[in-house]
């Protein structure tokens, strides 16, 4: 909760280009990320984006497809709020924002229920079609919140994705085609299979307060802006989602100017998370 | 509970010179009475003023898929409010979780309870137990009387016995036939190890300790311990979850002072044991037409039978071979004389005299074994409502008891039809004394 | 399957009074009053303290002490198998919670802060054993950087028994052997048992002995604790240019 006087404060900040914590408009906060902490998952990230932090875990599992499409596996995208992220975050409220996150998740990633469109190679996680298929669980756990969720959240989903190991699966021949065949799994890391992450998007977070265009806002400055707009942007630059967040209602020329100035930090901020994960397997390596 | 300060330093000083404001001393827990319950299936415990009683109510069904050969114990603990006035009602409260927590750790994850005896048919029928516990009065030390009171359900209790009948039908379904006590004597439960707890109070920084702390002295103390003990003298578990600190060797002590009062308790639990199970048989004993009279139907039967025939009955908390073998007609249907039921006792004054026929009895006796299974929800529909009073003798009591006992259970008294009931009984009684 | 081998090592290599490897990290997140993390082994615990605070509810608030609320949660992703069920709400977690919040009600100085309200929060990151004791731990850390007065340092620990041996620190595997297990939280420089939960039958001796290693392995910990809050504050004012002696 901030009073009028602060909101005055951050305004006069926008217009003159200077925010808070000394940037400019365009900037975002430093990012940070480690991978494959989490020993049970089989893949892992923690993001930090200035003081927001999330960690989040994929797991994948054996499930069976969706009837109507056999040949798709499955993706499950669960978000909670820790305790750690403060006793607001807690109780219905928390369950809430949990909800519309995991929501906002789903949709950047999954397009249509066919797999087409869709930023995961579905099919690629099919085993026998019609009867078994991987499922990636995808939880993420918000450990601090200040400001720019999405963004800290799709980032670590990516990163997590890319740093998912899926094992090698044989399947077993059977001479009648209603047997259950028997499925052999790899357990040699270096036979794993990787998930194809090009086409994940990442979420741009974009707030207007008068004339002012921010990125990747802190909490006290979502709360004084007053439209936010979260634009889901694919690495080759082209928008692929775009969620409003509550407030007043948003021009079409402010929409416009949100997207292109979306499309152009997205795929820095792709560069500078390709870049980490980079550093971050490298040093796992040494 | 809360207690004002004045209270609260009264109990401290007072502890500091050995003297408890009820006039215990330190180490004197409270007189406990077991009191057990119709049909073998419940027992009340009084600590004192505080009261608990458990039933256990077994449900014939299909088994949990990743356990098909083991039956299932389900705990409910509720602390309802007519127990006290910090209780809000409801079964979720803090207190009655805690509480199902530890009877589940103790009773259900530790074994002490033989599942796989409770299997009837190995994936499709096993016998569920529904364990309910009531605090009927608080006033003080509810964990170790709702364990004992538990435990004291468990050693009574005594499940159907089952037939399987895999004849008839071609689908290989197996038919389970519940057998109504007459038939066959129900058996009483395996149980492995028999946990009773002590539960002791800190007060001050720990230097003052007491046992079986009163609701006063609960509120007046800075922590609880308790520890609970298995006839094996085998520390079952230890739980002190809150509350000040105390110095480990302290523990020690308080482990050994436990397992006396655990092994006392056991002892007293045995005997009220033993003497329902007496009194079991001899209700038993006594309907079969051709019973020698040497039983002698005297009052209490407690006191009836000789000393030899407690032994050729059985322990009651042990797996036994109970078969019909002796050609005794079993009436556990109702049977217990259990110690607390008067119209029992000056029934049981009268010369003791088989029932007209044992049809009736047998009658009696499915309706009392149809309330148990249903845990008391189903109509009252197999009991007949004509009652033959008029043949000489007749023991009146005895015959009375089963529909007045299930109008109580069920709930659907008629208070006219009960006068009349009574009426009638008085009636018969005088003329019979004329006669 | 074998948990201790005949020459005395357990099934991770350790030797039967030997804790897992202890790592933590004080001061973590910066919108905490408090926070830490603590790993022992593969389990990894975070704990952040807010307050003490105006306590929320004036029914619950209490005019002579702080009250001390504790919410527990455990991730999707902590234990081998994905839990599908949610990680609090249930009786396990309400239980954990309590026992946490009971742990640090009795070591933090709460007659200082009336009408107040401290809040803990407890996220198990990965759980494999001993996870109430790293809770404790890591809570107790959170507490010491939100700079809230405490009575005495509180160290927990368990101590299983398997195989006729008492085993210092058990992990998940262990844990399945089903053998009697003590969980023991201490003031370690009072020697007072603030926390002591047995589960499974043992005899008065064995548990004895179990005590008796607890203890150690309780101070142990302790110590290990005590130097990395020293540690913590040496850099905190090494950067702010002051001397610690």
């Amino acid at each position: 909760m901030i009073g009028s006087d602060e909101k005055d404060f951050i305004r006069g900040g926008f217009k003159a280009d200077i925010r808070s914590d000394g940037r400019a408009c365009n900037d975002s906060r430093p990012l940070s990320l480690s991978l494959g902490d989490l020993q049970p998952c089989s893949g892992s990230a923690r993001c930090t984006l200035g003081s927001t932090d999330v960690i989040v875990g994929v797991k994948a599992e054996l499930g069976a497809p969706l009837p109507d499409s056999p040949d798709c596996g499955g993706l499950h995208i669960t978000v909670e709020c820790s305790p750690c992220a403060g006793p607001t975050s807690q109780g219905r409220a928390g369950e809430a924002l949990s909800f519309e996150l995991a929501k906002c998740l789903e949709r950047a990633l999954n397009a249509h229920p066919s797999g087409r469109g869709s930023a995961l190679d579905l099919r690629a996680l099919s085993i026998v079609s019609g009867r078994t298929c991987w499922v990636l669980c995808i939880d993420a756990l918000v450990l601090a919140c200040d400001g720019s969720l999405l963004d800290a959240l799709s980032i670590a989903v990516r990163a997590a994705l890319q740093n998912t190991r899926i094992p090698l699966v044989e399947v077993g021949a059977t001479e009648d085609p209603d047997e259950e065949p028997e499925l052999e799994l790899d357990d040699d890391p270096a036979n794993a299979k990787q998930v194809d992450v090009s086409r994940v998007p990442i979420i741009v977070t974009v707030c207007q307060m008068d004339d002012a265009f921010v990125v990747d806002p802190t909490a006290r400055e979502e709360e004084a802006a007053e439209q936010a707009c979260h634009i889901a942007v694919m690495p080759t630059g082209n928008v692929c989602g775009m969620f409003r967040g509550s407030g007043a209602a948003v021009t079409p020329f402010a929409l416009q100017e949100m997207m292109s100035l979306a499309q152009k930090r997205g795929p820095l901020l792709l560069q500078a998370v390709g870049k980490s994960i980079a550093s971050a397997a490298m040093s796992m390596e040494t | 509970m809360h207690i004002s300060q004045n209270d609260r330093l009264f109990i401290l000083k007072a502890l500091k010179e050995d003297i408890r404001i009820d006039g215990r001393n330190p180490f004197d827990s409270r007189k406990v009475t077991v009191t057990l319950g119709l049909h073998n299936a419940s027992a009340t415990v009084s600590m004192g003023s505080t009261r608990v009683t458990t039933t256990i109510v077994p449900v014939l069904d299909a088994p949990f898929p990743d356990r098909p050969n083991e039956g299932t114990l389900r705990f409910n603990a509720e602390y309802s409010p007519m127990a006290s006035s910090e209780f809000e009602g409801g079964r979720h409260s803090e207190a009655g979780m805690e509480m199902i927590r530890l009877l589940e750790q103790v009773l259900r994850n530790s074994r002490a309870v033989d599942r796989e005896a409770l299997c009837v048919l190995a994936g499709q029928k096993v016998w569920h137990l529904d364990v309910n516990v009531t605090v009927l009065d608080h006033a003080g030390n509810l964990t170790d009387a709702c364990l004992l009171s538990a435990v004291a359900a468990l050693m009574v209790f005594r499940r159907p016995e089952v037939e399987i009948n895999t004849s008839n039908s071609g689908s290989g379904v197996a038919r389970t036939l519940v057998l109504s006590p007459a038939v066959r004597e129900p058996l009483p439960l395996s149980l492995h190890q028999l946990p009773l707890s002590t539960t002791f109070a800190l007060f001050g920084a720990g230097e003052s300790i007491v046992i079986d702390p009163t609701s006063r002295e609960e509120a007046a103390a800075s922590g609880v311990v308790t520890i609970i003990v298995n006839t094996n003298s085998d520390i079952c578990a230890i739980r002190k979850a809150s509350g000040v600190g105390i110095p480990l060797a302290q523990v020690q002590r308080l482990m050994h002072l436990a397992s006396n009062r655990a092994s006392e308790m056991m002892q007293d639990l045995k005997e009220v044991l033993q003497q329902h199970e007496a009194s079991r048989v001899s209700s038993r004993v006594r309907r079969h037409a051709s019973a020698p009279q040497q039983l002698g139907a005297t009052s209490r039967s407690v006191n009836m039978l000789p000393p030899n025939d407690i032994s050729a009955t059985v322990q009651p908390y042990q797996l036994q071979e109970q078969d019909s073998g002796s050609g005794e007609e079993t009436s556990s249907g109702e049977d217990d004389m259990s110690v607390g039921n008067p119209v029992r006792m000056i029934a049981s004054s009268a010369e003791g005299v088989p029932i007209s026929s044992h049809a009736q009895e047998a009658q009696y006796q499915e309706a009392a074994l149809q309330h148990i299974l249903t845990g008391g929800r189903s109509q009252r529909k197999a009991a007949p409502v004509d009652r033959p009073v008029a043949s000489k003798k007749t023991a009146i009591g005895l015959q009375k008891e089963p529909q007045i006992d299930l109008d109580f259970l069920e709930g659907d008294t008629d208070p006219e039809k009960d006068v009349l009931d009574m009426r009638k009984a008085l009636q018969t009684k005088n003329k019979q004394w004329q006669a | 399957m074998e948990f201790v081998t005949p020459e005395g090592l357990r099934r991770d290599g350790r030797r039967p009074k030997e804790l897992r490897q202890l790592k933590c990290e004080v001061g973590v997140f910066p919108h905490a009053d408090g926070s830490a993390t603590f790993n022992i082994g593969n389990t990894q615990v975070i704990a952040t303290v807010f307050g003490p605070r105006v306590a929320d509810s004036r029914g619950e608030s209490s005019t002579d002490r702080a009250i001390v609320k504790c919410a527990y949660s455990e991730s999707h992703f902590a234990a081998g198998s994905r839990r599908q069920r949610k990680g609090r709400g249930d009786r396990r977690t309400a239980e954990l919670a309590s026992t946490v919040r009971k742990a640090l009600e009795e070591t933090i100085l709460v007659e200082l802060f009336p009408k107040a309200q401290i809040d803990l929060g407890i996220q198990v990151l990965q759980a494999d054993g001993s996870v109430l004791a790293a809770c404790i731990n890591a809570a107790m850390l959170a507490v010491a950087d939100a700079g809230i007065p405490m009575r005495d340092m509180i160290a927990a620990t368990t101590v299983g028994y398997l195989e006729s041996t008492p085993l210092l620190d058990i992990n998940h595997t262990e844990r399945t052997g089903n053998g009697p297990e003590l969980l023991l939280a201490l003031h370690v420089n009072q020697d007072k048992a603030i926390i002591i939960t047995e589960e499974g039958a043992v005899n008065p001796e064995t548990l004895e002995g179990m005590a008796e290693l607890a203890e150690q392995g309780c101070k142990a910990v302790g110590k290990f604790l005590r130097q990395s809050l020293l540690e913590h504050i040496q850099r905190h004012a090494t950067v702010r240019g002051l001397t610690v002696k």
